[in-house]
């Protein structure tokens, strides 16, 4: 199988396009996502190959352009409408929970509303308080949506795929600073992950880091770390929120006695916060130290960079959280 | 731009007629029945109804195909009614029963059915209109020439998802029709008091598509407003915005008498120019229909009713088991 | 005011001495002489006895401390005194930490410190779980873990070296036979030495990881071998038990034949349905479970039970089935039986009974029954009285269903037939009273519609 290096932005849109080019019901709409190819450059040449029908350039109304895209999802269309920020998506909140999470419900099952809603998250370019948030947890709270946030382009490129032949709303999370900063290997032939499945990116046995989204980065280069210091753990990404991968959690934590969970988002009822309650719920009897949370801190995200990353969790932060799990236990 | 009110019968044809009129009078013993299995205490939750609104509701519908949607508001019986959807399901949904059109989980603020392209009342003001756009956008895409109805009230005049949508709607050339059934009165305040300017039709032309409005109570004016629009529509003119004048004779919720911000002789005014008579008195003069007529459809209609009453108070509550489905397809 | 306990100097060149355990947690009380912590000197591990009385207070050094001699290592508190406010040491009773503050603290560590409540035995969940399988008391048990929280390894530890705390003489066990229980995960209270004056040697050891629970073979110095297998705890438990209940309740027992003929046709009937449609595997003992769970409503003195205060009465029917496991007689619970269709019953039924035999039983599954079943039916048993499960007033013991002879309509026919016996505490029951209740089950076997009505 060949693979060639990718960053997270070119495997995104190589997801779109080979899903356009197999399914015609697939239109892609947002702020400059057609001409410009998107602020992120993530639609880019789509709108040359595909025209201005699929690749649609709408006023600035997430409220409009989203309803209108739940309405063609429920007259046999797969709209893909893009949130350039996700801080933006407030402005879309009744037509994703009130109109598409429950139409099939509130219908009982008369219709399907096969939407991917693409939105950017996380900080880290001082681009201020409005511009900088992870949303992720919010619509993980709605029945009737899925979410999902990769981390790499490998994963971006197979879940998207998913999500684009996937009947129900899907809210797919792309982290900014990962566009162009993040390659990795993605394979020539097509394939797919499914949604519900965690992937275990580094294995270990002492102690178990779960990170979200970008912040698996940085969780692997602690565990690269800890490991230098006979601290060999492991490490989990999620993948997608829901359906979550709880089987997968419970054993790594079952297994090495305790758990660090990273995320952009912030920290107080975060989704740090669920996947926390699942480990301590599934894993009670093997709980060796208490369950460690480093999500954004709980203040609006500041501009300047010397505040900024102190809000966001870092290798420092977890080789630290680490260490306080493993503190006076041994094998 | 359509006529504001209708002189004469126009040649539609004896079917059509009694089909209008058998509707309207469907919709309002509808109401009127839910008002009473309502206060029996044989649904749960509220009835928000619309009698007094047929005209509107009729008048749009019957210029409709089958195959183009609608979307409704809270108070969409009418609406649903009107585009064919049927008194059985559409009582046994508002009871709760798994008969109904949305197996029970829907309820009478959401009901539903797609096959008629009746794509859903909706708890949320303007709620329907992100739908409509929708729908008209794929409407566009399939080139049948179906169009989209979004039925909204004065609420909506002011929801911020009229204007995103219209604007989009007039960009895109999308076949959506939007009518406003202004009943006069926000919940429990006068609309004048909420909306600046001119008015809705006003706006719609602002933003660039036609904005008309007619006396939402004369059934024909309605209707041939209606028809006229749906049709440029079709063609690919675009959009446009119908402005219907009505009255809803009920509070805003089965429960609220509706009397405590609304005078005696305001409602009495409007009640002379209820639409079911209007248009009866019409019907009578040009030998449409005679008394008789009237009476056995009336029978009809009540017996039709008082017997989706019957079953569905016999049909079974949804089974327990069935709560975790239709989350996801 | 509260005495301090110091760092003992235990010999000529002793200048600090490292804690190695403490025998005795926070809140115990200690006699003068007796053994309150083990310190390691520069020349040996040695105990050390309490100077005086009193209840352990404080604990100032911790495992692994090292603290001069003379220096304090706890306090001791006598009848009426309490600690001082400025008694801290190494291992507070409270982290002392801050709550969590989410504003003004950019330190992660306070994030993750949210202790609002004090215990005194801290223990991980692990530890807890590791402590009850490993039979390891954890009063006994050191914590490493921050803060003085036992973990787990603190526990498999103790399990290891439980014999050593018992025994003050070191020379008990061996050294070798330490290391090898370590490696062999052998819980060295359940080896019996026999080596010289007791010694537990490493072949003891090895025996014992060989047969889990059992073991140990003495040999006397004329060579005569005579095998004494120690009782597990579950054996020793339910010894007790029979003893208990056979000596105290005043048994009688009642004795019927019933026509099982229609109860064999209803599982017939079922077996394969409910096979197909729900993958249960219905058997005769839960449909006696449902029978029983419906007929003994209307006979609540067959589930009351006799105390010295007086009669305990009881209306939810939680039925007792006997299951036998590697480890013996376990009777799990199974709740509410009238309230649970035959399709659940088979469910709980076997899902109770696989963990009991894995041991994985919760403690509420052993509890509140308040009549038990029991069937030897499979090991072709015509019929047996059973001892009653106490404290309970009743069980019903049931044989084998076997064609017998049976006169029906002065003919005599071949049929199905069960032998029940049920065994009744005189005290709660009299006979008439255990016979209408038996009477009714009976009938209701032998018309399973009756149950329906």
């Amino acid at each position: 199988m060949s693979t060639r290096e990718l960053t997270f932005a070119q495997a995104i849109r190589e997801a779109l396009d080979e899903e356009m080019a197999r399914d015609e019901r697939i239109f892609i709409l947002g702020e400059d996502v057609g001409a410009w190819g998107g602020v992120f450059r993530t639609t880019e040449s789509l709108f040359q190959k595909y025209g201005g029908e699929r690749v649609i350039d709408t006023p600035l109304s997430e409220e409009g352009f989203v309803g209108l895209a739940v309405g063609a999802a429920m007259t046999g269309m797969h709209p893909v409408p893009e949130i350039m920020f996700g801080d933006f998506i407030t402005l879309a909140m009744d037509q994703i929970v009130n109109q598409a999470a429950k139409m099939r419900y509130m219908t009982g099952g008369q219709v399907q509303v096969p939407i991917t809603i693409r939105a950017t998250m996380g900080g880290g370019r001082s681009s201020g308080a409005q511009h900088s948030q992870s949303w992720h947890a919010w619509f993980a709270h709605v029945p009737g949506l899925k979410v999902v946030l990769p981390s790499t382009p490998y994963d971006a490129k197979g879940l998207l795929k998913t999500a684009l032949r996937e009947p129900n709303p899907v809210l797919f999370f792309e982290d900014k600073v990962m566009y162009h900063k993040i390659k990795g290997p993605v394979p020539e032939e097509e394939y797919l992950i499914p949604f519900g499945k965690a992937d275990i990116k580094r294995e270990g046995t002492d102690v178990t880091l779960v990170a979200l989204s970008r912040m698996i980065h940085p969780t692997l280069a602690a565990a690269e770390r800890l490991a230098a210091e006979g601290i060999n753990a492991e490490v989990i990404d999620p993948r997608t929120l829901t359906p979550l991968d709880e089987e997968t959690l419970i054993k790594s934590v079952a297994k090495t006695g305790g758990a660090v969970i990273v995320d952009e988002g912030y920290t107080h009822f975060g989704a740090t916060a669920e996947l926390a309650s699942v480990i301590a719920y599934g894993a009670f009897d093997y709980l060796d130290a208490p369950i460690e949370r480093l999500g954004a801190m709980d203040v609006p995200i500041p501009f300047s960079p010397v505040l900024e990353f102190a809000t966001i969790p870092d290798e420092d932060k977890i080789i630290a959280a680490a260490h306080r799990i493993v503190e006076g236990r041994r094998r | 731009m359509a006529q504001n009110k209708s002189e004469s019968i126009p040649d539609l044809g004896r079917d059509i007629l009694l089909e209008m009129y058998r509707r309207m009078l469907t919709i309002r013993v509808f109401e009127e029945t839910v008002f009473e299995v309502y206060r029996k205490g044989w649904m749960p939750g509220l009835a928000h109804l619309s009698d007094g609104q047929e005209a509107t509701a009729v008048g749009v519908g019957m210029a409709l195909r089958p195959d183009d949607t609608i979307t409704s508001t809270h108070r969409g019986h009418g609406h649903i009614i009107a585009k064919g959807g049927q008194v059985e399901p559409m009582m046994a949904e508002v009871m709760g029963k798994v008969t109904g059109y949305c197996r029970g989980k829907g309820g009478e603020m959401h009901i539903a059915d797609v096959s008629l392209g009746i794509l859903g009342a909706n708890g949320i003001v303007g709620g329907g209109l992100g739908i409509a756009a929708g729908s008209a956008f794929t409407a566009k895409r399939e080139g049948k020439g179906r169009v989209s109805v979004a039925f909204f009230g004065d609420g909506a005049i002011n929801q911020g998802i009229w204007y995103e949508t219209a604007n989009i709607a007039v960009l895109w050339k999308l076949p959506l029709i939007y009518v406003c059934e202004n009943n006069q009165y926000t919940q429990f305040t006068h609309w004048k008091k909420l909306v600046s300017g001119e008015g809705l039709a006003a706006r719609a032309r602002a933003m660039g598509m036609k904005g008309v409005e007619v006396d939402g109570n004369d059934v024909l004016a309605v209707y041939q407003a209606a028809c006229e629009l749906v049709e440029s529509s079709r063609k690919g003119e675009g959009p446009a915005t119908l402005v219907c004048h009505t009255i809803r004779y009920g509070g805003h919720h089965v429960g609220e008498p509706g009397t405590g911000y609304r005078s005696k002789e305001e409602m009495d005014e409007w009640k002379k120019r209820d639409p079911i008579l209007l248009f009866e008195k019409k019907l009578f003069d040009q030998e449409v229909l005679t008394p008789q007529d009237v009476e056995t459809m009336h029978d009809e209609v009540d017996k039709r009713l008082q017997s989706s009453v019957e079953v569905a108070r016999q049909d079974p509550f949804p089974d327990v088991k069935e709560v975790t489905e239709h989350v996801y397809a | 005011m509260a005495s301090e306990i110091l760092m003992p100097r235990m010999g000529l060149t002793m200048e600090t001495g490292r804690i190695v355990s403490w025998l005795k947690q926070e809140g115990q009380t200690v006699k003068a002489g007796e053994p309150l912590l083990e310190i390691e000197t520069d020349k040996a591990t040695v105990e050390i006895e309490s100077l005086e009385s009193g209840m352990l207070g404080k604990i100032v050094a911790g495992f692994g401390e090292e603290i001069p001699v003379g220096g304090v290592i706890g306090y001791l508190l006598k009848d009426g005194e309490t600690l001082a406010k400025d008694m801290r040491g190494a291992i507070p009773a409270t982290t002392g930490n801050l709550p969590v503050s989410n504003v003004s603290d950019t330190s992660a560590e306070t994030q993750a410190n949210p202790a609002f409540v004090t215990t005194k035995v801290k223990a991980s969940p692990a530890a807890l779980h590791l402590a009850q399988q490993l039979g390891v008391s954890l009063a006994q048990v050191n914590g490493s873990g921050p803060n003085g929280r036992i973990v787990a390894w603190n526990v498999t530890e103790a399990a290891q070296s439980a014999a050593k705390t018992h025994q003050p003489d070191s020379g008990r066990i061996s050294p070798l036979a330490r290391r090898v229980a370590a490696d062999l995960g052998v819980n060295l209270t359940l080896v019996k030495g026999s080596g010289l004056r007791g010694v537990v040697t490493r072949r003891d050891v090895e025996l014992a990881g060989q047969t889990p629970g059992r073991v140990s073979a003495v040999e006397t110095a004329a060579g005569d071998s005579t095998k004494i297998e120690p009782f597990t705890r579950i054996q020793r438990v339910m010894a007790e038990r029979m003893m208990q209940s056979f000596s105290t309740a005043p048994h009688f027992y009642l004795h019927v034949e019933v026509d099982a003929r229609q109860m064999v046709a209803l599982r017939g009937q079922l077996l394969p349905r409910l096979e197909k449609r729900d993958s249960v595997h219905l058997t005769f003992t839960d449909l006696l479970i449902y029978f029983c769970a419906r007929t003994l409503p209307k006979h609540s003195l067959v589930m009351a039970q006799w105390t010295t205060e007086g009669l305990k009465r009881f209306s939810r029917v939680h039925i007792g089935i006997a299951v036998e496991t590697e480890n013996g007689l376990i009777v799990p619970v199974l709740r509410d039986a009238d309230k649970l269709g035959l399709v659940e019953i088979a469910r709980q039924r076997v899902d109770l009974a696989e963990r009991a035999r894995q041991s994985k039983l919760l403690p509420n599954e052993f509890e509140e029954g308040v009549f038990t079943i029991t069937n030897l039916g499979m090991y072709h048993i015509d019929s047996f009285d059973a001892i009653l499960n106490p404290p309970q007033a009743a069980i019903l013991a049931v044989g084998q269903i076997k064609e017998r002879a049976l006169v029906e309509n002065g003919q005599l026919v071949p049929a199905a037939m069960v032998n029940l016996s049920l065994s009744v505490d005189h005290r709660v029951l009299d006979g008439a009273r255990g016979a209408r209740f038996l009477n009714e089950l009976v009938e209701m076997i032998e018309t399973p519609g009756l149950s329906m009505a």
